[in-house]
């Protein structure tokens, strides 16, 4: 259970983050979006006791990151938007010092060790040095370093970036595979086709404020109160808008060409079905009804620029 | 008790970062030809010094040649000594910057480590090259022990000698490094450091070598007892070491007490690296402190001993002994540790709005926060210190004389105090005008520089006394006595000089405190509300 309580910090005379709440349970996979210089980094620096919070704080299965920040440490797993990692040492070398550190019992190094490398698939480069490594395989291994002591959280910023797409969609099985296995995963990242397929909750923050945070459908469904009915007839589109726009609950009906037709509703699932009724029962042969989604980049980009004065 | 033994093990045993260090050290042939290159330039060195000794012709007598191999011993300490100076704090000056600079830090720190693990490895890891470097100048310092030149209870002394030094060198390049922004600065600064401490130490390894072979007044005759401070030179390792100190009638070798000192020392400078890299109310700045104190302490009781016993010390300010002589001499050593407590200042005090919690302000005075370590608690430490340093001293002269200090070391004391106090006032004013902590920090050093330097050239420039006359220049100026009320017919005035100081650095602190109330100040401190 991570609880972020009212995170600031302010730098001079400008507030990086300012008063970010949130909590998240077991299992979420937490997608933090954000533009350049939101205030992602800082959040996620804060949280994993790397940054001293002007106020307020965050608490993770009852540790606090101010009054007990090495009890937070041990169940955090922390990979940084940009790292350096020891470049003169071999890759298991590399996990064996971060299991030291992470305090896992000498006997079980060795086998923690082989786990994390067979989880993000670096086994075969485990004797190779670490400067050897590609970029890629760099930000694998650095996956495998926060994960040699079993974290109960993930603090992954931007972990994706220099990322070929097949190492990308590995990685997204695997945050859902850490995400079944009972992990918090905080994602950050620009890039939001990637989140919104795998987490399950996600926010939004701009200049230092959350201006959403929940599921995804919920935070659509707070952005667009309305919805929109993608409607493909067969024939006779232009009768069937002048039909539409007298119907109870819809607020406009746009032409798109001689077979669709958008259709702003704000009624809800029954007096959806009851709109196709009425239409099937005026004899519209209608050929496709469904609901349009926004996706999270429409959100995204209608959010922020609202935010920017 | 237990968690913390457990602690203490895990960071001397098995300390993974020294594991890293080392796998990354062993590996490769760099290092073996850098031994093998350093090995062959020490043995080219003490084949050229030997040479030289062995080639002069009047040699021959016993005695002669036995003072030649004696001198060939201590060059090839010196060699050793100077290679120390160079290696050690290379080892350490560039680490932890570097991997702040690698962006490696974050996934350390983000580990349940605290930063004195970190820096315990490093130190364990640099340990065994500067071990390396002094076995691998066994066999050269072999010969000189086959040859009769020195014995081998000789070259164990110098070595650990030598060995102290190095550590508080690599303690001072780790100290240096956690604060230093770039490689460039951390590596000069380490040196400027490393130079700072032979400069202070050469002090003490002047007296004695003077004492050894100018057979001057200090009249050590043939016995070798010394201060113990003696052995803080490294370069002098072969005459120093074979020293003794006499504690309650025992014969301390002195190298023994230069270790003890090492130790400290470092242990000091490494909370002070931890200090440096944890955020606020971090158990290493409560360590830093509370150490800090106690080494003050313990430096003062090593200093007090042998000054309250009349060695050759004595001759550093008081020729005779003597409870009001020595009084004087107690009461500018308190004057001087003030002075010093001048560069603590801007560290201690300053506080500025966009700086961390460990730099922001949070009252004038709180003595809770003395040691938590916070601006507040920066005038009651600074108290501390210097009653610290007061109370030893009477203690350790109570206890060896059997006699109260004289009135002189009260008067000087005092204006310790006040010239504590008033810094600190200078320091709380700057930082109330919302500044940054950079430039509230420089504005106090400038400050200090204006008031306290530049007038003893301009002044003294002034004034036509000339020099070596029994009224110098600078003290004959009233404005002077305010900073340096230390000649010995002067104290008197020293407790009015005091009130002053403490007066205005009050009033300066008060009107910080004004400064701070205001509105205006308070929003421009971007403060959440
Ligand atoms: N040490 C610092 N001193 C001053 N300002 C800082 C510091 N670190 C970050 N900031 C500022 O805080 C704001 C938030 O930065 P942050 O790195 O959290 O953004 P981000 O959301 O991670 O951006 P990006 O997507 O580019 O990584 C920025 O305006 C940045 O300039
Ligand atoms: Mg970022």
């Amino acid at each position: 259970m991570l609880e972020v309580k009212e995170l600031w910090k302010v730098y001079g005379p400008l507030t990086a983050v300012k008063g970010v709440s949130f909590s998240l349970k077991p299992g979420d996979i937490f997608g933090f979006i954000g533009s350049n210089g939101a205030g992602k980094t800082t959040t996620i620096r804060m949280i994993s006791t790397l940054l001293e919070p002007t106020h307020g704080t965050a608490t993770i299965n009852g540790a606090d990151i101010i009054r007990d920040p090495m009890g937070v440490r041990r169940q955090i797993g922390y990979m940084p938007d940009f790292f350096g990692l020891y470049d003169d040492v071999k890759v298991w070398e590399y996990l064996d010092f971060f299991a030291t550190i992470y305090e896992v019992p000498p006997k079980q190094r060795n086998s923690v060790i082989d786990n994390v490398l067979e989880l993000t698939d670096l086994t075969v480069k485990r004797d190779a040095f670490v400067q050897s490594l590609s970029r890629g395989m760099q930000q694998r291994l650095c996956l495998a370093r926060c994960l040699v002591h079993d974290p109960a959280l993930l603090l992954l910023d931007e972990p994706a970036s220099g990322l070929d797409p097949r190492a990308r969609a590995e990685l997204k099985e695997l945050i859902i595979e850490l995400g079944r296995m009972g992990k918090i995963v905080i994602v950050s990242s620009h890039i939001l086709p990637e989140l919104a397929d795998f987490c399950n909750c996600v926010g939004i923050i701009e200049r230092g404020e959350m201006l959403a945070f929940g599921p995804v459908n919920q935070i659509l469904r707070q952005i667009q109160p309305t919805r929109v009915l993608a409607i493909t007839v067969l024939d006779g589109a232009g009768e069937v808008r002048t039909r539409l726009a007298d119907m109870p609950h819809v607020l406009a009906a746009h032409l798109e060409d001689e077979h669709h037709l958008r259709v702003e509703f704000n009624g809800d699932h029954e007096q959806q079905s009851e709109l196709l009724a009425a239409l099937i029962q005026a004899n519209v042969r209608v050929v496709q009804f469904h609901e349009e989604h926004a996706n999270l980049e429409d959100v995204f980009m209608r959010l922020t620029t609202g935010a920017v004065q | 008790m237990t968690a913390w033994a457990r602690r203490t093990v895990r960071t001397y045993f098995g300390n993974a970062a020294a594991v890293r260090e080392y796998r990354a050290q062993l590996r490769g042939n760099r290092a073996l030809y850098l031994w093998a290159a350093y090995l062959g330039l020490l043995i080219l060195l003490g084949g050229l010094a030997y040479s030289q000794i062995m080639d002069n012709e009047y040699a021959q007598s016993i005695a002669t040649l036995q003072s030649e191999l004696n001198s060939f011993y201590s060059t090839i300490i010196g060699m050793i000594a100077a290679v120390v100076c160079l290696v050690a704090p290379a080892l350490t000056a560039s680490s932890i910057t570097a991997e702040r600079q690698r962006r490696s830090l974050d996934l350390v720190f983000s580990a349940p480590v605290p930063p004195r693990y970190l820096l315990v490895g490093k130190m364990i890891a640099s340990m065994r090259y500067l071990m390396m470097l002094l076995v691998l100048a066994l066999p050269v310092t072999a010969v000189c022990v086959v040859m009769g030149g020195a014995t081998w209870s000789d070259v164990v002394g110098s070595y650990i000698v030598l060995l102290s030094s190095g550590i508080v060198f690599m303690a001072i390049g780790l100290a240096v490094s956690a604060q230093a922004p770039t490689l460039m600065s951390s590596i000069v600064n380490t040196y400027i450091g490393v130079g700072a401490y032979l400069w202070f130490t050469s002090i003490f390894g002047m007296v004695f070598l003077a004492s050894r072979f100018g057979g001057g007044p200090l009249g050590m005759g043939s016995t070798n007892e010394a201060p113990w401070s003696v052995v803080l030179l490294p370069f002098t390792a072969a005459y120093t070491s074979p020293t003794f100190t006499i504690i309650s009638g025992v014969e301390v070798p002195n190298w023994i007490l230069g270790l003890v000192f090492a130790l400290a020392f470092s242990r000091l400078l490494l909370s002070g690296a931890g200090s440096a890299l944890s955020p606020f109310g971090s158990p290493e700045t409560k360590s830093l402190r509370i150490h800090g104190i106690v080494f003050l302490a313990l430096l003062g009781v090593l200093v007090a001993f042998p000054l309250s016993a009349s060695t050759p010390f004595a001759m550093l300010g008081a020729p005779a002994t003597g409870p009001s002589t020595q009084g004087y001499t107690f009461g500018v050593l308190v004057a001087s540790v003030s002075m010093i407590a001048f560069w603590l200042i801007p560290a201690l005090v300053c506080h500025a709005p966009d700086a961390d919690r460990k730099f922001r302000y949070d009252g004038l005075f709180s003595l809770r926060q003395a040691i938590v370590g916070s601006p507040s608690g920066a005038l009651p430490y600074l108290l501390f210190l210097w009653g610290t340093v007061v109370a030893v001293f009477v203690a350790v002269y109570a206890f060896s004389a059997r006699a109260m200090l004289g009135v002189q070391f009260w008067q000087l004391s005092a204006w310790g105090l006040g010239f504590i106090v008033f810094w600190w006032g200078v320091a709380r004013f700057f930082s109330s005008m919302g500044m940054n902590l950079k430039s509230a920090r420089s504005s106090v050093i400038a400050t200090g520089i204006v008031v306290l330097a530049l007038p003893l050239p301009i002044l003294s420039s002034l004034t036509f006394t000339s020099y070596g006359t029994s009224s110098p220049s600078q003290t004959s100026l009233w404005m002077l006595h305010m900073a340096y009320p230390l000649a010995p017919g002067e104290t008197v005035y020293a407790p009015y000089y005091a009130a002053f100081l403490v007066v205005s650095g009050i009033a300066l602190a008060l009107a910080g405190e004004a400064n701070m109330k205001r509105p205006r100040r308070q929003r421009r401190a971007g403060s959440a509300e």
